[in-house]
């Protein structure tokens, strides 16, 4: 925790450096163009997850996250992201190793940092309309958890290590005709794949077993709004719904933008 | 006007274009491309149930007995219910609840009224997994519920046994995996074996490759591991699917040469045999004996050897400690086979041993031709020798879900699994009962990291 504590303030302090050359090169007309936002906010997600074998268990995450917005134009605008994760991988199963292990709800959360960046552009303009497009990726970097066997007459002990990435991309529509909400929805492609490492000692019992795993369903309908709290603060609050039959897979979004 | 038109229009291409991509994904998931066939037998077999757990249109709602009959019927229909079926004797009322209410609402609703008892959803049952042989109910050592083992016969302490039935949710063995019975043979023609041989095998007493049983050791003990199970016929085994070798190597009297034996282990491991139940033993120990395990030990094979039944030192060749898992017997209440509880016989002791496994009044299959007429072709019978078929029942099971283990691991998971069941006398190993009691579940189904 201390480590995502500190990264973040180097993230902070790395983008309040950003904003100097700004200020001081305003007369720039090339520069004019750009304008600098950092964003904090909070993900909350729920996501079927399926390994090679099939076999469906729940990925939920809880993301606090610091964001970098970068407006290139009126149309572009590029961020990144940074931020400290919490996870429970709910029923996924370790077959491969001497002794089968089973991560639940019990099992606790596995902390991690993620990073990435985006893309927002948009194409065309219909009225109080701007249709365009959305992308982000990022990274999950997993922090090692330990585990020890209990039920044995022997002592042993695991530990797993979980990585993974998240791609999100498709066109948005947004609406600009309200003055202080900017309503936006889309259809993303919302895809995670990655692997989870765990590894098995008990006295003579070792293994390895290296899990790869992606989100069973990735087709997302996005619905959101920003709201401008005052001149320079916006929030946002977004929802993601994947619609199946079987478990329950949605998302929600929270933050808070400075315009400079 | 416009706006609205065009706001419309994208919502609606969204929701189509979501619901199309995501339901076709649900409809025809990967794992459920199966032949229909398939889908049939195995819901024909045990399937697991995956729900509902209740009926969704139906609540089951007990009245406070003051009331009467008209009074009832005048709550049901205020509550837009109708009364389906009542339960007499306990007066319990299956109601169908309206449309647009949900189990759970009327289920409150009707709690909520004070001259209502109780109210439930009408819950389903189901099969827990457990076979449909008949005899499985006598079979305490493979899940021990206190139940009578056999017409007037003792009752045991629920959950001295195996686990099986927990084990079997995770794995029931695989036909790949072949299990050699090296003893008097195996009845070929037995209905609850003859679906499970792998060959005729070989027999080292009369130099002939129809490994016949003439005794009927190796028969019970082959039945044991590896019965033909959930065939509404007899017994169930340890291992569900796997193939039975049989090697006769002891005679009709139930003794054999250890050049037979020696033979025999090393014929099964050619043969491919990936485990040896060995539930045959002399106080002497072999050369020749202990190079048949060496080579069978190198072909990675897994031995399970009886520990013996004289409450002496343990038998050869389980007393071969880096090539067998030897094998004690316990009881149906957990505790150790000994002439006390069993007066019969008494299970061996001594620092080899490993594990142990039920071993007293134990079910199994019997020879139909030394069956006497009118009897079914199964029998009980008592010693470390069924012991030991348990446990290489058991290996099938590990063996069948993780091929890549080699036989050390396996030999270790068996042990380092098993229940210390005489921690309170023997804390840790001991030379009674070694690790102790085996335990299947906690070796084969997944363990919940906490």
């Amino acid at each position: 925790m201390k480590k995502i504590v500190f990264s973040s303030l180097l993230f902070l302090l790395a983008f309040s450096t950003l904003t100097f050359p700004q200020e001081k090169e305003y007369t720039s007309e090339w520069w004019d163009e750009f304008s600098f936002s950092p964003e904090a906010g909070f993900e909350y997600f729920i996501r079927t997850i399926t390994s090679d074998k099939k076999e469906a268990s729940t990925l939920k995450s809880a993301i606090l996250y610091l964001q970098g917005n970068l407006e290139m134009s009126d149309r572009l605008s590029l961020n990144l992201i940074f931020g400290g994760i919490s996870s429970q991988y709910d029923g996924t199963t370790f077959r491969e190793l001497p002794i089968s292990v089973k991560l639940t709800k019990k099992s606790g959360n596995l902390y991690g940092l993620i990073f990435g960046g985006g893309i927002n552009f948009i194409f065309t303009e219909y009225d109080d309309f701007e249709i365009g497009a959305f992308g982000q990726f990022f990274y999950c970097l997993g922090l090692k958890k330990e585990w020890d066997i209990l039920e044995f007459n022997v002592s042993g002990k695991v530990n797993g290590k979980p990585n993974w990435m998240r791609i999100i991309i498709g066109p948005m529509a947004i609406y600009d005709g309200f003055e202080q909400s900017q309503p936006y929805g889309g259809i993303l492609f919302d895809y995670i794949s990655g692997k989870f490492t765990m590894e098995e000692e008990i006295i003579t019992l070792q293994g390895e077993e290296k899990k790869k795993f992606h989100s069973q369903y990735y087709i997302s309908l996005l619905l959101g709004n920003k709201f401008e709290l005052f001149d320079n603060l916006k929030i946002k609050a977004e929802i993601k719904i994947i619609p199946t039959a079987e478990k329950l897979n949605i998302d929600f979004v929270t933050g808070i933008t400075y315009l400079f | 006007m416009k706006k609205i038109k065009f706001s419309i229009t994208i919502v609606f291409f969204f929701l189509v274009t979501i619901f199309l991509l995501n339901f076709k994904r649900i409809n025809h998931p990967p794992e459920e491309r199966e032949p229909l066939i398939t889908r049939l037998i195995q819901t024909l077999s045990i399937p697991s149930y995956k729900g509902p757990f209740w009926v969704e249109d139906e609540i089951l709602v007990k009245f406070k007995p003051t009331l009467s009959d008209n009074q009832i019927t005048t709550t049901i229909s205020s509550y837009k219910s109708e009364k389906v079926k009542r339960i007499p004797k306990i007066n319990v009322y299956q109601l169908k609840i309206p449309s647009g209410y949900s189990v759970k609402e009327m289920v409150s609703i009707f709690q909520a009224n004070p001259d209502v008892e109780f109210a439930e959803p009408n819950y389903i049952a189901y099969l827990t997994i457990a076979p449909n042989d008949p005899l499985f109910q006598y079979q305490y050592a493979l899940e021990n519920d206190g139940q009578e083992i056999g017409s007037g016969g003792p009752t045991g302490t629920p959950g001295a046994d195996i686990k099986a039935p927990e084990a079997w949710k995770e794995e029931k063995g695989q036909e790949t995996v072949i299990i050699a019975i090296v003893d008097t043979g195996i009845d070929l023609n037995h209905p609850d074996l003859k679906n499970k041989i792998y060959s005729s095998g070989y027999d080292f007493v009369n130099n002939d490759s129809q490994a016949q049983d003439d005794h009927g050791h190796g028969t019970h003990c082959a039945g044991i591991a590896a019965a033909e199970t959930n065939n509404n016929d007899g017994i169930a085994g340890v291992a569900w699917d796997c193939q039975l070798l049989p090697v006769k190597v002891m005679d009709k009297n139930g003794t054999g040469k250890v050049s037979w034996v020696s033979n025999g282990i090393i014929w099964a491991v050619d043969q491919e045999a990936q485990i040896i139940s060995l539930s045959l033993g002399s106080e002497y120990p072999s050369n020749t004996l202990k190079t048949a395990l060496n080579y069978a030990y190198s072909k990675n094979a897994v031995i399970v050897a009886a520990a013996g039944n004289e409450g002496g030192a343990v038998l050869y060749p389980a007393a071969y400690d880096e090539y067998c898992l030897a094998v004690a017997a316990t009881d149906y209440n957990d505790q150790r086979a000994t002439f006390l509880n069993t007066e019969i016989f008494e299970s061996n002791f001594g620092p080899e041993v490993d594990v142990a496994a039920p071993g007293v009044r134990i079910l199994s299959t019997y020879p139909v031709d030394l069956t006497p007429a009118g009897y079914l072709p199964y029998a009980y019978s008592w010693g470390t020798s069924m012991s030991t078929p348990h446990v290489a029942g058991m290996t099938i099971l590990i063996k069948s879900l993780k091929p890549w283990l080699k036989n050390y691991q396996i030999m270790d998971i068996i042990r380092y699994s098993a229940d210390d069941i005489n921690s309170d006398q023997y804390p840790g190993k001991d030379n009674y009962l070694g690790y102790g009691r085996i335990n299947m579940k906690k070796a084969i189904v997944p363990i919940e990291l906490k």
